[in-house]
């Protein structure tokens, strides 16, 4: 076990606060493919992802003392990259650069990563992974914030609550009414 | 129960989250209804196909790129720190434009002082304060009131003059 996995997400935030460099190297390691995951499933572009999740380092770097050990580490840390991703988001709207309303399923509006990236390949799905991505992208942005935290980051319902903002009963409706959008969607594109 | 109610539970319901009395509903109406059976079906497609996603991993360079980041970012602290000690808020920037001027009308009052006390009237003082000056303002005042008494008389001599000529005809008229 190395040095920094004895401690937790908690205490290794703790230890950048107290002026420990080495802790904030521990959560880049700790969360940088996790939240490249959550980040490129919610907005589609590998490379835009990766600039996002090294800006939430960044802020997690500057406003090292904004965090209080009151709420999780992985809550705060999600909370700013998902901000971060709707910030880019409606910068590409506002510019204009693609609409996902006017492009059909053939059309390549995300970019899947390299195969060297993405070492754990799909093969047992029912769908493949550009089909389920694309009716992804075509979610509303709350369904799709939902549906990425629970069934692709695998966080519990009381965490995305807390990452949201909104009550613990909404998000259980939310991801279940995200889930039929997505099968419904799917389902046209099959057939 | 209505396939809107058993769609709408789906997630309670394969969560393990339903009462009894509405898990008991929720599998009757399952037996029953073949299309909600294969819409379940169909569902939990979905959330396994979600879960067996590829996991994207950051590029190798990554960490170098974020480092590359702060460095620079910390580089940009410190020169906003050094700007705020030379200029610390907006009160400071008011502070040494108010200290500015003070230094520039105190420099311009003794520029007008040393000036004037070359051009002035040889005493060291300036033109306006000097006595000389006064001395000779005085001196021209009192000329110019002399000049104005002459100008006052002359009327006055005149005037006497002609009282003088109607007398003098008023007596030569008596005389006649």
């Amino acid at each position: 076990m190395s040095e920094g996995k004895k401690y937790t997400d908690e205490g290794l935030i703790a230890r950048f606060q107290n002026g420990d460099e080495y802790a904030f190297d521990e959560i880049v390691n700790r969360y940088k493919d996790r939240l490249l995951n959550f980040v490129f499933r919610f907005i589609g572009q590998i490379d835009e992802s990766e600039d996002i999740v090294q800006d939430t380092f960044l802020k997690v770097y500057k406003n090292k003392n904004s965090y209080e050990n009151i709420a999780r580490f992985s809550t705060w840390i999600y909370t700013i990259a998902g901000n971060l991703a709707k910030t880019e988001l409606r910068k590409r709207k506002r510019r204009r650069i693609f609409s996902i309303s006017k492009m059909g399923i053939d059309d390549k509006e995300f970019e899947l990563p390299s195969t060297a990236r993405t070492p754990e390949e799909n093969t047992e799905s029912t769908f493949n992974e550009k089909l389920i991505q694309n009716a992804i992208q075509k979610l509303p942005d709350k369904f799709r914030t939902v549906i990425i935290l629970r069934d692709i980051q695998e966080l519990s319902y009381d965490e995305i609550s807390k990452i949201i903002g909104v009550p613990l009963g909404t998000i259980k409706s939310r991801v279940n009414r995200a889930r039929l959008k997505l099968r419904g969607l799917l389902k046209d594109f099959k057939d | 129960m209505h396939c809107n109610d058993y769609r709408n539970n789906l997630t309670s319901y394969l969560e393990n989250e339903l009462s009894t009395e509405e898990k008991k509903a929720t599998l009757a109406h399952e037996k029953d209804c073949v299309e909600c059976s294969s819409f379940k079906k169909e569902y939990q497609e979905v959330i396994s196909s979600l879960s067996k996603l590829a996991k994207v991993k950051t590029s190798p360079n990554f960490e170098k790129i974020l480092y590359q980041k702060l460095e620079d970012l910390s580089q940009e602290s410190l020169i906003s720190k050094i700007g705020e000690m030379i200029i610390p808020s907006s009160i400071g920037i008011r502070t040494v434009a108010i200290g500015f001027a003070a230094v520039l009308l105190v420099l311009s009052g003794s520029y007008l002082f040393y000036n004037s006390s070359f051009s002035g009237g040889g005493d060291g003082m300036p033109v306006l304060s000097s006595p000389g000056f006064i001395e000779k303002k005085v001196v021209e005042s009192s000329t110019e009131t002399k000049d104005e008494d002459k100008d006052v008389k002359s009327v006055e001599s005149e005037k006497t003059d002609e009282e003088e000529e109607m007398n003098s005809t008023e007596t030569e008229s008596i005389q006649k």
